[in-house]
């Protein structure tokens, strides 16, 4: 069985649960210790498909509601992205869909087509504070994306989002 | 004749009678501007034509006049080549100077640095203890050096493409993400003007270092174990130029497979071939310099002991030819002599004291004396007025 080797980087804004979810997959187990991330934290994973075994390295960003220059440096070469908004947070979704704007963008203006993402509303154990409407979350399944309520803290759709993202990645070669 | 044969015969008498058709070949051919257009329509595509093979005659019979050409060119005006080559020359010879003042300055500051610290003091006792000459200690404890992990890294992506090492229990593929991650961050953080930065070259990890050589697709990334020297840099940089030279296409078409890139695994191995010779080659110039230095200090032993021979033996000589003279004088008697500090005393006065000297007599003796101070040799004479207190009969 051959193995790919793929880049996926962690986009989102601050404190939205990016390394939580990192930790929740590569480690299984989460850290209730806040940490806000700086710069880029690397972590690698090996998902087993059906066909083949994809080692994912994913690029863990630090929060940002903007692609500064830093940031797109890091981005370069990446095969997927996962976009993460925080469920209790609307705004949080609106920064998400903005940088995957700015990424079309960077892609378009490179020629090339538009990566494969996945799209993840994280903090699904906080019900009582929820701030995204079912009918926005629809609006985002209806546009044919990936988009998936995870919980970091429970594992909630986690493992799930990481393997769609790896099959998509691993298909667009 | 063939009827055809005969029409093609009165088209072609016709073309020649035609004197207008005449006429226009005639100032075609006077025109230099019209032949010359049609001659580099000519020449261009011919060029292009066998440019494919250099064994074609067109390149042979070019060859000569293009050098020549080129030859007076540079000697009538050498500034228009030099402006040219400049970028490309300019750059490597920049290259190679900040490389030699680099290890200068790392030798420089090696030197200083055992020379006055605690490890310093540390391996002097040591060499005074064991035997082993400082100079060996300093040698072995600052330049050992191997390197430990070798990695090619896709610069843009910061994926793994070949990896040889000794290490197999950490990720390569985290480590590469991550010194790709922090040499980007390092160029975007400090040298985002410079467009030709190319970022972090080393990483410092305690006395270890990671190396990046980088060319424009990727890195090749070297953990090196002690401190080794800069002048290393420029080989390493032509073993990465010699796998893109080789492989660029295959590397270019890189996936995210690593399976048909297995192939650069030898290439990469080359890099401890590399120290490895670096090692055996400065053992050698170690081993030939300590022979020198030991046949040298023997050398001056010898020379030495010869030396000291010769002073002895010249001495001997002068000490004997002036015992022999001094015993031919009738009225001196040789009452002792001994060797002391290079000089020859007859201490005891009071035996002189007895001796009547003829004025020929001390003139001899002013004449070995003479000779033996010529000859490094040291005659004490003393005289004094003698006046006998006996009657004479």
């Amino acid at each position: 069985m051959s193995l790919l080797n793929k880049k996926i980087c962690m986009i989102g804004d601050f404190a939205v649960g990016k390394s939580s979810l990192v930790s929740q997959f590569v480690n299984q187990q989460f850290s209730q210790k806040y940490q806000t991330t700086v710069g880029v934290k690397i972590d690698t994973k090996l998902v087993e498909l059906p066909d083949f075994t994809v080692k994912l390295i994913i690029w863990d960003l630090a929060g940002a509601d903007n692609l500064k220059q830093a940031t797109q440096s890091y981005l370069q070469g990446m095969s997927g992205y996962i976009l993460v908004a925080d469920g209790t947070r609307a705004e949080t979704l609106e920064t998400a869909l903005s940088l995957k704007k700015q990424i079309d963008s960077i892609s378009k203006a490179a020629n090339r087509a538009e990566l494969p993402f996945v799209g993840l509303i994280n903090k699904t154990d906080l019900p009582h504070s929820w701030d995204v409407p079912n009918s926005q979350f629809d609006g985002l399944l209806a546009r044919g994306w990936d988009f998936f309520k995870t919980s970091a803290l429970d594992g909630t759709h986690v493992e799930q989002a990481f393997r769609v993202l790896a099959k998509k990645v691993s298909d667009d070669e | 004749m063939p009827v055809d044969d005969a029409q093609q015969l009165a088209a072609l008498r016709a073309i020649l009678n035609d004197t207008t058709l005449q006429q226009a070949l005639k100032a075609r051919l006077d025109d230099p501007e019209l032949r010359s257009d049609e001659l580099a329509l000519i020449l261009e595509k011919t060029i292009h034509k066998n440019l494919a093979n250099p064994h074609n005659r067109l390149y042979q019979a070019l060859e000569a006049p293009v050098s020549a050409a080129i030859a007076s060119s540079v000697k009538r005006d050498p500034s228009l080549y030099i402006n040219a080559l400049f970028p490309i020359i300019g750059k490597v010879v920049r290259k190679y100077i900040a490389e030699a003042l680099a290890d200068f300055i790392q030798k420089t500051s090696s030197v200083l640095e055992n020379s006055f610290s605690p490890r310093a003091l540390k391996w002097r006792l040591q060499s005074m203890t064991t035997g082993v000459p400082f100079a060996d200690l300093v040698l072995k404890n600052t330049y050992a050096y191997y390197i430990d992990e070798v990695m090619l890294i896709e610069r843009h992506s910061g994926l793994l493409l070949a990896h040889v090492g000794r290490s197999a229990n950490k990720d390569p593929d985290a480590i590469s993400a991550l010194l790709t991650a922090l040499s980007d961050f390092a160029k975007d953080a400090f040298d985002a003007e410079n467009l030709e930065s190319e970022g972090l070259s080393a990483i410092k990890v305690g006395s270890n270092d990671f190396w990046l050589i980088k060319s424009a697709d990727v890195i090749m990334a070297l953990l090196i174990r002690g401190s080794a020297p800069a002048a290393l840099r420029a080989d390493l940089e032509q073993i990465l130029s010699d796998i893109l030279r080789s492989h660029r296409d295959l590397i270019r078409d890189f996936d995210g497979n690593r399976q048909p890139l297995l192939i650069l695994e030898p290439e990469l191995s080359r890099c401890f071939e590399l120290v490895q010779n670096r090692h055996l080659a400065q053992a050698r110039k170690k081993s030939k310099t300590k022979k020198t230095c030991q046949f040298l200090l023997w050398a001056a032993l010898c020379l030495y002991g010869l030396w000291l021979a010769c002073i002895h033996w010249q001495q001997n000589r002068c000490k004997h030819f002036a015992e022999h003279i001094l015993h031919n004088v009738p009225s001196v008697v040789i009452a002792d002599s001994h060797w002391q500090k290079r000089a020859w005393y007859s201490p005891r006065r009071d035996l002189h004291f007895k001796i009547l000297l003829a004025p020929k007599d001390i003139k001899v003796i002013e004449q070995v004396q003479k000779y033996a101070a010529n000859d490094t040799i040291r005659i004490t004479f003393d005289s004094t007025f003698y006046q006998p207190v006996e009657q004479q009969p």
